[in-house]
């Protein structure tokens, strides 16, 4: 399935913990599920839009603040896999880029989960988030340009 | 492709090769028990998009979905090269799609591979050839507003008994 991964980061992201974000994605499928009509738009921004909507709500719900969510968002990766199943040189390299993702702002990191992971379009970005493309992809691009600078000399 | 491009493709390749936490299968049974079996309304097959196939790999199948997005054509089409199907009971003939306002379901199942497993002497029966079956169930969900596909492909066996015919 295409979507399931980066529905599931996203929610990560935006929820901090993964009981959250599996809640996110549950709430969101339920609200898709209700729906009595089809929903207007991209069907993957329409699904992206909401679990977004459903983890920022569950994040407001619980009382977290964004910075919860940004510290965890080092959560986004698969601490077992990294600590296992990589190379031994690739330790640095992999906290680097850890520290990097979640040292981001939070609506760049989004951006990020959603074309990195989620695959989207810049387009399908601006509809899951209801802002104009231009706004999506200069925060995508200010996005990369600090990760560059922080992760210069790894690539 | 500019530096700045060629510099951003080495930073989103850095963070492509990072393995990402993955959903729990516990949330594919969440979602698929909510989005129940059967029939498909739109928004089922919207969110059907959005789940895994662990639950229905949990039932012995292995089931991959993915939204087909095409690129806009009005025109429904649905790939049918041999017409062997069976239409569940919310499903709409071929035919009708240009008119039809939901979503259609066409199923076709594929033998793959069939083998001889030897015969069968049923006592006080007539002796019988087994035959096992290997092949593909393929499943079209077709949404004829916007022609947005999800497929799914499950793999499936059966054994058949055929009856030896003497000469």
């Amino acid at each position: 399935m295409r979507h399931r991964q980066g529905l599931f980061t996203l929610a990560l992201a935006v929820a901090g913990s993964p009981d959250a974000a599996e809640d996110a994605v549950h709430e969101a499928c339920a609200r898709v599920l209700a729906a009595k009509e089809s929903p207007a738009g991209d069907p993957a921004a329409y699904l992206f839009a909401a679990v977004r909507n459903a983890a920022v709500d569950g994040r407001r719900r619980r009382g977290a603040a964004a910075a919860v969510a940004r510290s965890a968002a080092e959560g986004i990766f698969n601490g077992r896999q990294l600590a296992t199943d990589r190379p031994e040189g690739d330790a640095e390299v992999d906290r680097r880029i850890r520290e990097a993702v979640s040292g981001l702002p939070e609506e760049q990191r989004e951006a990020v989960v959603m074309r990195i992971y989620g695959g989207l379009t810049f387009e399908q970005m601006a509809g899951a988030l209801g802002e104009p493309l231009a706004t999506v992809a200069s925060r995508y691009r200010r996005a990369m340009e600090r990760l560059r600078e922080e992760l210069r000399g790894l690539q | 492709m500019s530096n700045d491009e060629r510099e951003f493709r080495e930073v989103e390749d850095l963070l492509r090769r990072m393995p990402l936490a993955e959903p729990p299968e516990r949330l594919d049974r969440r979602v698929l028990s909510m989005a129940g079996a059967g029939r498909f309304r739109r928004a089922r097959a919207f969110a059907l998009a959005a789940i895994s196939a662990a639950a229905a790999a949990a039932a012995g199948a292995a089931v991959t979905l993915a939204i087909m997005n095409s690129s806009g054509r009005r025109a429904p089409t649905v790939p049918l090269p041999n017409p062997v199907v069976r239409r569940s009971e919310a499903a709409t003939p071929q035919a009708d799609l240009a008119v039809f306002k939901g979503p259609v379901r066409v199923e076709r199942q594929r033998v793959g591979r069939t083998s001889a497993e030897g015969m069968i002497d049923v006592s006080g029966e007539d002796a019988v050839q087994r035959y096992r079956r290997e092949g593909v169930r393929e499943i079209w969900l077709v949404d004829p507003d916007n022609n947005r596909r999800v497929d799914m492909a499950i793999p499936v066996k059966d054994t058949v008994l055929v009856k030896v015919e003497p000469y």
